[in-house]
């Protein structure tokens, strides 16, 4: 492997977990937040459920999602394993049951707070989710860290399902198998060090962005 | 008017209210008295349907829109969002945007406060903008449990000030508190609790004059 590979390989790390991030926060903040103000029979059930989930390990993902887009599967047809897509999917499925459920505790405080308030206001459950969102916004930007940092940190599940093939699906984690077992260490040691150096910019910059918008409120 | 009949309130076993048998024709100020834990907290509650009846019932004759009515709790609720957008927020909720604070502002002494974060404010400023949002509506009925126990001297005149313009004005207001002074010159009628069991509504005049046998040993000690 080149060194010029280098940039290939982290930027490609960078849009599939970062799309991963992006597209599970679309589906766990929402579901979170309902959770958290809805009552229904069996949510303490939901809710077990979703934290048990958030240790699935993302070897199995990688198998079932594997299994539904092999040529022969369901989804076979989309021609999507193998390619940065398979693998956003499986990063998705990993990481959204702790991005809901670090969510769904957030909005949960906040709610046990604000509910008298909103409730007395005759608030409809979309100005509810709302404002909770919107006040919860540091607790949901942890847990959206939270996933990014477990997908791109991630190797079981892209393995299987992006195959870690040179110029396609190859990011850090993989490259860092394959260069760990043809022994060059070294460059293995390199590739580490850029993952580090990745979440360690996302999370600052995240946290940046957020001090700009609003002042420190807690 | 409203008629509560045997209401009862009973959590895991526990008595919050109970019985109250009431009939109101509120006018004016009606004060909620009794000791701590009598259930004065819960009966407002009650009244504006954040707690529903364990048994009993409560009927209005006729039904005031929860649009219409604002409540200030005793531990004030402030979003984490500046004291403008919190004192804004009913109106908001109104699909009306930057509406003209002045107003309310002036009234609850709140123009410095407006761009601050509602989270640093002291407990008494903080008070002062949970009521200036529920003012904001010119609610049909207002409810306000204990609004003055955080605020000093100059303050409590203050609120009392717009507590009384506000129900001269038509606003039915529903207030319980600890002092019987401020009762005194505020409320039109009483409402006494003790132990969950209500006793009334009295004439606030007779009420002090003549205190019933119930509210007796209550009004000998302290203020
Ligand atoms: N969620 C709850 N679960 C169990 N008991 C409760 C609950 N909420 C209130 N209580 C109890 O119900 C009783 C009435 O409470 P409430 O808050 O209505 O009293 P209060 O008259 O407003 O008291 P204070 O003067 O201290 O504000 C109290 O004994 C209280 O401990
Ligand atoms: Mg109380």
């Amino acid at each position: 492997m080149e060194w010029g590979d280098l940039t290939e390989i982290t930027l490609r790390s960078l849009a599939v977990s970062l799309s991963a991030t992006g597209v599970a926060a679309l589906i766990a903040m929402p579901f979170g937040a309902w959770l958290a103000i809805q009552p229904f029979r069996g949510r303490r059930w939901a809710i077990a459920t979703l934290n048990a989930l958030i240790g699935i390990p993302p070897v199995v993902v990688g198998l079932v999602v594997y299994l539904l887009l092999s040529r022969s599967g369901p989804f076979g047809v989309l021609g999507l394993l193998f390619t940065p897509w398979a693998m956003i999917l499986a990063q998705v499925v990993v990481i959204t049951p702790l991005i809901a459920s670090l969510t769904h505790q957030t909005v949960r405080d906040l709610w046990l707070r604000y509910r008298d308030l909103l409730v007395s206001m005759n608030t409809t459950r979309r100005q509810r989710l709302a404002i909770l969102l919107r006040d919860g916004q540091r607790g949901l930007m942890t847990a959206g860290l939270a996933g990014f940092g477990r997908a791109i940190g991630e190797v079981g599940a892209i393995m299987i399902v992006g195959g870690n093939i040179d110029h396609a699906t190859r990011v850090l984690t993989t490259a860092i198998t394959l260069e760990t077992s043809k022994g060059n260490l070294w460059f293995a040691v390199a590739l580490g060090a850029v993952l580090i150096a990745l979440s360690l910019v996302v999370s600052l910059g995240a946290h940046a962005l957020s001090r700009g918008e609003r002042r420190a409120q807690w | 008017m409203v008629r509560l009949d045997q209401v009862w309130i009973t959590r895991a076993g526990h008595r919050l209210l109970g019985p109250a048998t009431v009939t109101a024709h509120p006018r004016g100020v009606t004060a909620v008295l009794g000791p701590n834990g009598s259930g004065k907290t819960t009966f407002l509650r009650c009244l504006h349907g954040l707690e529903a009846p364990t048994s009993g019932t409560i009927e209005w004759d006729a039904e005031i829109a929860p649009q219409d009515q604002s409540f200030v709790f005793q531990k004030p609720v402030l979003l984490r969002q500046t004291v403008r957008e919190n004192v804004a927020l009913p109106l908001k909720l109104r699909g009306i945007k930057d509406p003209d604070l002045t107003e309310i502002a002036n009234t609850f002494e709140l123009n410095a406060l407006l761009g601050r974060a509602a989270v640093d404010l002291s407990g008494g400023e903080a008070q002062r903008v949970a009521m200036a949002r529920a003012w904001i509506t010119n609610p049909v009925l207002l409810f306000l449990d204990e609004p003055t126990a955080n605020l000093d001297q100059a303050t409590t005149a203050l609120v009392e000030t717009v507590i009384r313009s506000t129900a001269r004005a038509g606003t039915r207001v529903f207030m319980s508190s600890h002092s019987r002074a401020q009762v005194k010159r505020l409320a039109q009628d009483v409402i006494f609790l003790d132990a969950g069991r209500t006793f009334g509504p009295y004439d606030a005049q007779e009420f002090f004059e003549n205190p019933p046998q119930a509210a007796r040993t209550w009004m000998e000690d302290g203020t």
